[in-house]
């Protein structure tokens, strides 16, 4: 299913048409916001991310935590 | 304040690597608990589609094995029948040498995305074969950063 729809939507170029705001590939890689204004309806999730985020920079090995860290602070730029 | 930045800054390396890739049509939210399978007509159905996008295929397909945690050692499986079944429908336009870099890409930017979660859960979740899994997708992350930071 997935790679038939994938297929037959292949650089189809009407889909970047404004009007169907499908052009959101980029914002799709920015990662969750930690911040807490934008959690006041769901902490808990703001707790999943932000001890989430600490333990994984525990749980991988300090190559891959330091680029982590720099894709996750930054990842468009 | 995040927007402007981003808007004004240099794109990123992995910015660069995305935009180049080839786009089509996805879900961005394909995962088990978002499909329906009805064996009497064997249709299989995707459900809320408010995420979709034009994107690399990888964001369906990394998401999707993301999801599938508790069957990484079949990840390889899966992503090589994928492949094929698209290379059968593209034809002439798959290209295998852009292949190996957009999944690999793909798959770092899958941790980016959901890799606090799992961590979380890897050190938190009360169900010891849960933690267990999360762990070990946790650890399967060094060689996906690794193999993925190879393109940028």
């Amino acid at each position: 299913m997935l790679a038939r729809m994938h297929a037959i939507f292949w650089e189809e170029e009407n889909l970047k048409a404004v009007e169907l705001g499908l052009i959101n590939n980029l914002a799709s890689i920015i990662p969750f916001s930690t911040k807490p204004e934008h959690y006041q309806h769901a902490p808990h999730i703001l707790e999943i991310l932000q001890h989430g985020w600490s333990a994984l920079y525990e749980l991988v090995e300090p190559d891959v935590c330091d680029a982590l860290q720099s894709l996750v602070e930054n990842p468009l730029r | 304040m995040r927007c402007s930045a981003i808007l004004s800054g240099e794109p990123s390396a992995l910015n660069i690597f995305l935009v180049k890739l080839p786009a089509t049509f996805v879900h961005k939210d394909f995962r088990q608990d978002n499909l329906a399978f009805f064996p009497e007509t064997m249709e299989l159905i995707a459900f809320d589609w408010q995420m979709a996008g034009y994107a690399p295929l990888t964001m369906d397909l990394c998401w999707f094995m993301g999801s599938l945690a508790e069957q990484l050692d079949q990840h390889e499986a899966y992503y090589q029948y994928y492949q094929r079944r698209l290379s059968t429908y593209l034809g002439d336009r798959f290209d295998p040498n852009l292949w190996r870099s957009m999944l690999e890409v793909g798959c770092l930017v899958e941790v980016i995305l959901k890799g606090s979660w799992h961590a979380f859960f890897a050190v938190t979740s009360e169900d010891e074969s849960f933690r267990a899994i999360m762990r070990r997708s946790v650890n399967s992350y060094n060689d996906i950063v690794r193999k993925g930071l190879v393109w940028l």
